[in-house]
């Protein structure tokens, strides 16, 4: 692995433990042996600094990292959504695909996939400018209905053609991309309203169905 | 109400019993549309008809007479497209596909016209002779939306006619265009860009002719992957198989979508088109009262309570206080016990002479004092008042709701929510549940909730039966209940590990809630009580004539000596052995003889408990095992029942041996 690539690999670790779960600073016996050798090299590069008995990113640091896990979690989601390959496959080509990746690919990347918030684990994605472009456009997010909030109304975008027979099932009971869609419940079901029906469906169904949200902004 | 005329024909096969010389209605639609209410204005008889998408299961007759002519009339399960997904689908479409109807009404609901005109352009493009029928346009009306008829005549280029079928409005003027429709020239047909419609063309010659469905219409599903048409397009000798296969790899090659996609999205993308000029919804609207309670209802913060209030006033109080306390009490104490059973065996006495055949009508085991008396004081009330309480549930529309809050639980022991229909019914009666295990999607599913029912669901004769036993013994129903409800659990858990399939996917419309009308709940209860009647009465019968048999050649005493052994094994007296014995012949006629034991209080708490699990695990009655046979085949029915009968006595048993482990008397 090329010295650049490990540095990200280990910024995005990093973030994941200083932003995501302790915030603030780390104690550098948690870092494991391999990550404490680049400690050095990420502090000479201005990227960490040391800040009482642990660490914090620098401002650019921050940026770096955040920035880092962005494409990290944006291919994931390229190769989930998209291409649909398998959990393993996808950790794997994300892993390489991120290093590869411009800020132009990056952006268009993101629009194409609707300016997702979440990987397909459910991290959070850090948003690029494409993404603020988008929100303050009023330009409309796609994401699966079922990571929508309770009460949200969008437009179905398109159903994901995975598995036939799902699409299948969908479409013949009138959920079709184009008409809009209000989810009223969230647990321990998925309901929701297109037309004036109501439907319930699982997580896995509602997975399959992606809506264009409109966006309220003064919620962020 | 007029005599029901309908005949039931098989479901599967989709064979008629047309009569010659009938002009025929064939009535097809979604799911939930009120055809079957429809199906009951035009013919006058009855077939179930109720707030749940999918109720029926089975193709129904009937006929109808306009202006001095009979038709003949059939109902199908509801269909949403004319490519089938489930097994009642497939029924529908094969009708279509198989009959040459003479008219189809294509029922809608109005109110959601838009995305169900889509199977009406599928049947006007399959060259069937297609009325469109607006069902509850009083609904409609009410949400104020506006639909112009005229215009949709117009552009479909056949018959429209909007009713209300549940209050008659309209049936009329629809009869009068069914009997003078004629076939029409120029109807609507949906264009499908030029890569489809090329392939549909070079293919629709090669389809079979004179069959019920267009070439047209046969090509489209062929190229969706119809598993039924390919059959049978590739079954046909002058088709060569080389041809198909490349005009399928062309047209998938030069389509971005898959067909599946393709297809149905340009169906309802005219659908659309049609509507936006003859369907006017109003703007957004306040919710109404129905609506929030219907969220409450799928809100597990209150709609779990809601399901409290619904068991306990629903089934505690109404069926087990009422129907199996006072009416029970009422009708076995006093009719039977005090006049009936002893002026019968009074007059047998006194006229005739004859031992054994004392014993065949009256005394202990009598097809009076037995048969008779278990079906109408102890069955019929019980039964009765599951059969109102369940059909006002289910006309309120309560049970898709509460499907969607099960449906988690149900998918971790292989089923999805949509089982809580059988399950619920199973409550009512095993048999009639057994036998909507249809509606379920996958063999998995039918098979799973078929040996659940078979295994832990009570019907409402042995729950009554059961409960009215443990009623003075809390402690006891706790343990009852508890084993019970893990019984479910872990045997459902095991077979859904145990048997791979794909995981089941739960989608379902939560149609409006509606305020239950009571003549459809008094209709409904009536014909389900009917059902059960024609099923159960012979049955007593034919076991009191077993038993009498069993003990006038003492084979009974034989059989209970065999019992009895294992009776001692799991903690209970010899007598109870004739109870499980009778328990052969019908489950909740063992659960009736338990009843009379325990009334003399020949049962201990822990005894008591013992019997009632074990009764309620024990082997289906004979209505429901030969329902599983009919349904899944007489070797699964057979490895259930092979299963459940030891199973039964080793749970009897091992709860018998935890309660003396730990000391616990109930």
């Amino acid at each position: 692995m090329k010295t650049n690539e490990r540095i990200e690999e280990t910024l995005e670790k990093l973030w994941e433990q200083l932003e995501e779960n302790t915030g603030g600073k780390l104690l550098p016996e948690i870092l494991d042996p391999k990550q404490n050798v680049f400690l050095d090299t990420l502090v000479e590069k201005g990227l960490v600094e040391k800040f009482q008995d642990g660490i914090r990113f620098t401002e650019t640091g921050r940026e770096e990292a955040r920035l880092a896990i962005r494409r990290h979690r944006l291919s994931e989601r390229l190769f989930h959504d998209i291409i649909e390959t398998n959990q393993d496959d996808m950790e794997e080509a994300a892993c390489q695909m991120e290093h590869v990746v411009k800020k132009e690919i990056e952006e268009e990347i993101c629009r194409l996939l609707g300016h997702p918030e979440t990987c397909p684990h459910g991290k959070p994605i850090p948003a690029g400018v494409c993404c603020q472009k988008a929100r303050l456009s009023g330009d409309k997010f796609v994401a699966p209905l079922a990571s929508l909030k309770r009460g949200e109304k969008g437009v179905i975008a398109y159903i994901k053609a995975g598995d036939s027979k799902k699409l299948q099932k969908l479409m013949a009971m009138g959920i079709l991309p184009g008409n809009p869609i209000t989810l009223t419940h969230a647990f321990p079901s998925f309901v929701f309203t297109v037309g004036y029906s109501q439907y319930a469906v699982d997580r896995d169904m509602a997975d399959a169905i992606y809506v264009k949200r409109t966006v309220h902004d003064h919620a962020k | 109400m007029s005599k029901p005329g309908s005949c039931k024909c098989g479901g599967h096969t989709g064979e008629t019993c047309k009569e010659a010389g009938l002009r025929n209605i064939v009535m097809v639609g979604n799911p939930n549309v009120g055809k079957s209410a429809l199906f009951n204005r035009l013919t006058g008889s009855y077939v179930t008809v109720s707030n749940y998408p999918g109720t029926t299961v089975e193709v129904s007759q009937g006929r109808c007479k306009i202006d001095g002519e009979e038709f003949s009339v059939e109902d199908t399960p509801g269909m949403y497209s004319l490519l089938p997904i489930t097994e009642e689908e497939r029924v529908s479409r094969d009708i279509l596909l198989a009959d040459k109807a003479d008219v189809v009404l294509c029922v809608v609901d109005a109110k959601n016209l838009k995305r169900m005109l889509s199977l009406a352009l599928q049947l006007v493009e399959a060259s069937l002779p297609v009325i469109l029928v607006l069902n509850m346009m009083d609904e409609a009306n009410r949400l104020d939306i506006q639909i112009d008829e005229g215009e949709l005549e117009k552009k479909l280029g056949i018959p429209v006619v909007g009713i209300s079928a549940l209050s008659g409005k309209g049936v009329d003027i629809l009869k009068k265009r069914i009997q003078s429709y004629r076939h029409q020239e120029s109807t609507a047909e949906v264009f499908y860009g030029d890569v489809v419609e090329g392939a549909v063309n070079a293919l629709a010659p090669l389809m079979p002719s004179g069959v019920g469905l267009s070439q047209r219409a046969l090509a489209l599903l062929f190229i969706q992957n119809d598993p039924n048409i390919s059959v049978l397009v590739r079954s046909m000798e002058e088709t060569s198989p080389d041809f198909l296969d490349s005009t399928l790899i062309e047209l998938e090659k030069n389509l971005s979508d898959p067909v599946g996609y393709t297809v149905p999205m340009m169906q309802h993308s005219t659908a659309e088109d049609i509507c936006n000029e003859a369907f006017n919804p109003p703007a957004d609207r306040e919710p109404s009262f129905a609506q929030r309670l219907s969220d409450w209802t799928m809100e597990p913060l209150t709609g779990i309570p809601i399901l409290m209030i619904v068991l306990y006033y629903g089934l505690y109080k109404f069926v087990g206080d009422f129907g199996a306390g006072t009416i029970v009490g009422f009708l076995e104490e006093d009719i039977f016990g005090k006049y009936l059973s002893p002026w019968i065996n009074e007059m047998l006495m006194a006229y005739v002479p004859w031992s054994p055949l004392r014993e065949l009508i009256g005394m202990q085991y009598g097809i009076v004092t037995l048969g008779i008396r278990y079906a109408i004081a102890i069955i019929l009330p019980i039964v009765g008042t599951f059969f109102i309480a369940f059909s006002i549930i289910e006309d309120t529309g309560y049970l898709p709701r509460l499907a969607m809050m099960v449906d988690r639980i149900f998918k971790k022991i292989g089923l999805n929510g949509r089982a809580v229909i059988p399950m619920t019914l199973g409550f009512g009666c095993d048999t009639m549940a057994t036998m909507v295990t249809r509606t379920l999607e996958t063999k998995r599913e039918r098979i799973i909730a078929t040996l659940l029912l078979a295994l832990a669901i009570p019907c409402s004769a042995q729950l009554g039966v059961v409960l009215g036993m443990v009623a003075t013994n809390r402690a006891a129903m706790a343990v009852w209940a508890v084993f019970m409800i893990g019984i479910f659990l872990l045997v459902g858990f095991l077979t859904a590990r145990l048997m791979p399939g794909d995981r089941p996917n739960f989608y379902m419309e939560v149609p409006p809630l509606r305020m239950p009308r009571p003549g459809a709940v008094f209709i409904k209860t009536y014909t389900r009580m009917q059902w059960y009647f024609m099923e159960i009465l012979p049955m007593f019968i034919l076991a009191s004539v077993m038993i009498w048999l069993g003990n006038i050649t003492d084979t009974f005493k034989v059989v209970v000596s065999w019992l009895s052994p294992v009776m001692g094994w799991i903690g209970l007296p010899k007598e109870a052995a004739v109870a499980f014995l009778f328990g052969f012949f019908r489950r909740d006629y063992g659960a009736a003889g338990l009843y009379d034991l325990q009334k003399v209080g020949a049962l201990s708490g822990n005894q008591l408990a013992v019997a009632v699990i074990t009764l309620t695990l024990f082997v289906p009655c004979i209505a429901q095992f030969l329902m599983m046979k009919k349904e899944r085949g007489l070797k699964m029915a057979c490895m259930m029942a092979l299963f459940i009968f030891p199973f039964a006595f080793l749970v009897g048993g091992l709860v018998n041996v935890l309660l003396k482990l730990t000391g616990i008397q109930l």
